[in-house]
């Protein structure tokens, strides 16, 4: 954002993560591409619609992604297949032990996938304390993952005049969910970001965990995995609403690239970013051994590079999720939107504050950041989101 | 320039109330330009309203006080002033007593002293960063300090380093006074050997015992240089920010959000620059005041030195 008051020129191509497209346009920073994309005709048509909503903001062409971050659940397999655990496992909850359609059956297999070192677990005796679960819950991250399970709850987190939804019982039992699946998360989980999560999820620490989709392949190929071959990928659960089941999954970051306002070569960088992120080089990026781009497309499904790097269990999975993504928030001021919220979930998450009063704090901060934005200006700006089918066909605008 | 002018000039140039202010000029005219310039730009933007999402400063309407109306009332600000304070105190005090206590133990000349001194300073001079990552590891759940703490006790300790609010902020303080101790420590150590030897000769030649040598002679000589690494230590902790955002980012929750991380949030993450610049000038005179009371408390301890001095002398030589 400097270049938005520097004006240098020095750059041609912004690359950030998908949540700061609405602020950088607002902020004129960066340019629509609509007229080079009516030319260029690029290849969108395989991208599912939510993400690529996600390069759009009021409508016009801001940005091209490469990286479909959307959440993804991955669950220890070899735990599952034990034989008596499973026959246990059904005896007290009534289902076979899987991928969880719903947020309550994931708990309820938390709930019983851990046990402390040294405990004899249906024939295994644990060298170390298993954890029912894993899950995003520091600063700077809790909230991203709050959002794709608050979407499950079929709810905008906004009506149409800016009014926050979600102190609502959506938002309640969103984080209601979230607390009590703390209690099966190691204790340090509050602290921790990807560094920490990753490899002690890698180390058979933990039963399962909702991660950026690059966690399967960590735990299959990092040094030192103890779960390598063990770890099945599922579509991230979901809520039943009016009898329906709703899954969502969040894009958490995403890597997203614009064009400088300032640049002096506009055309050109456009022209690059088409062919960079295209089918073509954007393949073969996600296909690198040693990249960090997730699969998006389902084309990627049929390029065998990709194929041979994730294997078609992770691929199809990941590929729903890509599917049921939503976005984090795309609106001008985001960062201090979902700020208030990480704040308050955390307060919640801590048993400071109930999730009632976490969601009504949060409501309330939303408000006042609104009318300090400009309501009409964000009013407008959601619209486009809502219509778009950003959030589906959630309900409360 | 007419002949007359010129004189007229060198003659005026010459008087000593003009000349000695001359070489003052460029001088004071640079550091106006660095610090007037950005205060009253300052000031200017805090009365607009102004995010980086509206275009350029000079579009930005004008907002008259209500930043700082909002920064009065905005209970994160005030709690982040408070936690600052609290953080800036704990440490500072820690590190003036640690750096104090080392500082007795190696002012005198003794073998292996240099290596000492060279160790104690070692991390002062590493980068902030790679102190924010060491400490990261180390205070993880089962991590080293949490194993030495459990093999000390006999008990399994799981002290959430980073994670718990209370334990989170013990933990940036930790940090922070593995840090800077040192430069407390190198203060006090220059001040300690700095002493002027007789009064502590004149004191054990009379039968004082190294308590009393401590007491009575060395601690009051050696106040103003404590005062010295008080303020200046405390100047530096209330503006920290770059081991509490490696370590915590400022949680859990805002359990480490000091003023800097606020004030940096509000500009550069939530874009709200009037907000942030009107929110600093409050804070600017916050700190102001706590600065010109450090500055009197030096001038005062110096002045009761310098008075204290031919008392003192005149004491020993009646005796």
């Amino acid at each position: 954002m400097a270049e938005a008051v520097a004006k240098t020129g020095e750059y041609d191509i912004f690359n950030h993560q998908m949540y700061m497209l609405p602020d950088a346009a607002e902020a004129g920073v960066v340019i629509p591409l609509d007229e080079y994309a009516a030319r260029g005709k690029p290849s969108f048509d395989d991208i599912p619609k939510t993400l690529r909503n996600e390069m759009y903001y009021t409508g016009k062409l801001y940005s091209f992604f490469t990286d479909g971050d959307q959440t993804i659940l991955a669950l220890r397999q070899d735990l599952i297949e034990l034989a008596p655990a499973r026959k246990a496992f059904k005896a007290k909850f009534g289902w076979e032990p899987g991928c969880p359609d719903t947020w309550k059956r994931w708990e309820e297999l938390a709930s019983f996938f851990n046990g402390k070192k040294g405990q004899n677990f249906y024939g295994i005796t644990l060298d170390k304390d298993l954890y029912g679960a894993q899950e995003y819950r520091s600063r700077e991250f809790g909230y991203r993952w709050w959002q794709g399970r608050y979407a499950s709850k079929n709810k905008l987190m906004l009506d149409r005049n800016m009014k926050p939804l979600i102190s609502g019982p959506e938002g309640i039992e969103a984080t209601r969910e979230m607390v009590a699946l703390t209690t099966y998360m190691p204790k340090d989980i509050f602290g921790w970001g990807t560094p920490q999560n990753y490899p002690f999820f890698a180390q058979g620490n933990s039963f399962s965990i909702v991660a950026f989709p690059s966690i399967v392949g960590y735990a299959q190929k990092a040094q030192g995995t103890l779960v390598s071959g063990k770890v099945r990928s599922c579509v991230v659960p979901g809520t039943i609403v009016g009898g329906k089941l709703i899954r969502r999954s969040v894009q958490p970051a995403g890597t997203n690239y614009m064009v400088s306002r300032y640049s002096k070569h506009p055309e050109a960088a456009y022209w690059f970013l088409q062919w960079f992120t295209g089918p073509e080089v954007g393949n073969r990026a996600i296909a690198d051994p040693d990249g960090f781009w997730d699969p998006f497309r389902p084309s990627h499904l049929r390029d065998p590079r990709i194929a041979a790097k994730y294997g078609e269990q992770f691929l199809h999975v990941t590929l729903e999720n890509a599917k049921i993504a939503v976005p984090m928030l795309p609106l001008q001021g985001n960062r201090e939107y979902l700020d208030a919220l990480d704040v308050n979930l955390q307060e919640a998450f801590h048993g400071r504050i109930t999730p009632e009063e976490a969601m009504k704090r949060t409501a309330r901060a939303w408000d006042k950041t609104t009318d300090d934005i400009g309501r009409t200006r964000q009013m407008e700006a959601w619209r486009h989101v809502v219509e778009a089918g950003s959030y589906f066909d959630a309900e409360g605008y | 320039m007419p002949k007359g002018t010129e004189r007229r000039l060198g003659r005026w140039l010459e008087r000593e109330s003009v000349f000695r202010l001359v070489p003052l000029v460029p001088v004071q005219g640079l550091i106006l330009a660095l610090l007037a310039v950005p205060f009253v730009l300052t000031l200017y933007i805090s009365l607009l309203r102004w995010r980086l999402t509206r275009g350029f400063w000079t579009a930005a309407p004008f907002g008259g006080l209500s930043n700082f109306a909002d920064a009065l009332g905005d209970e994160a600000l005030l709690n982040s002033i408070v936690r600052t304070f609290v953080f800036a105190g704990t440490a500072v005090a820690l590190e003036v007593l640690i750096g104090f206590g080392l500082a007795l133990l190696t002012y005198r000349s003794f073998r292996g002293r240099r290596v000492y001194l060279t160790i104690f300073l070692v991390p002062m001079m590493i980068i902030p960063v790679v102190i924010g990552y060491n400490f990261s590891m180390l205070l993880i759940d089962t991590g080293p300090l949490n194993s030495v703490l459990g093999l000390l006790s006999g008990q399994d300790i799981r002290i959430r380093w980073l994670s718990e609010y209370r334990a989170a902020q013990v933990a940036v303080v930790l940090a922070d006074v593995w840090q800077w101790t040192p430069l407390t420590f190198l203060i006090l150590v220059s001040g300690l050997t700095g002493l002027p030897p007789d009064p502590v000769r004149a004191a054990q030649v009379m039968g004082a015992t190294r308590w009393q040598v401590f007491r009575y002679v060395q601690l009051p000589l050696l106040k103003p240089v404590i005062v010295i690494a008080l303020v200046v230590r405390t100047m530096e902790a209330l503006k920290i920010f770059d081991l509490p955002m490696l370590l915590t980012q400022g949680g859990p929750g805002n359990a480490t959000e000091t003023l800097s991380i606020f004030l940096w949030r509000n500009a550069w993450v939530f874009n709200k620059v009037s907000y942030a610049a009107a929110a600093s000038l409050l804070v600017l005179v916050l700190f102001s005041a706590v600065i010109f009371a450090s500055i009197w408390l030096l001038r005062r301890e110096r002045a009761a030195l310098e008075a204290d001095g031919p008392r003192r002398r005149a004491e020993w030589s009646r005796r």
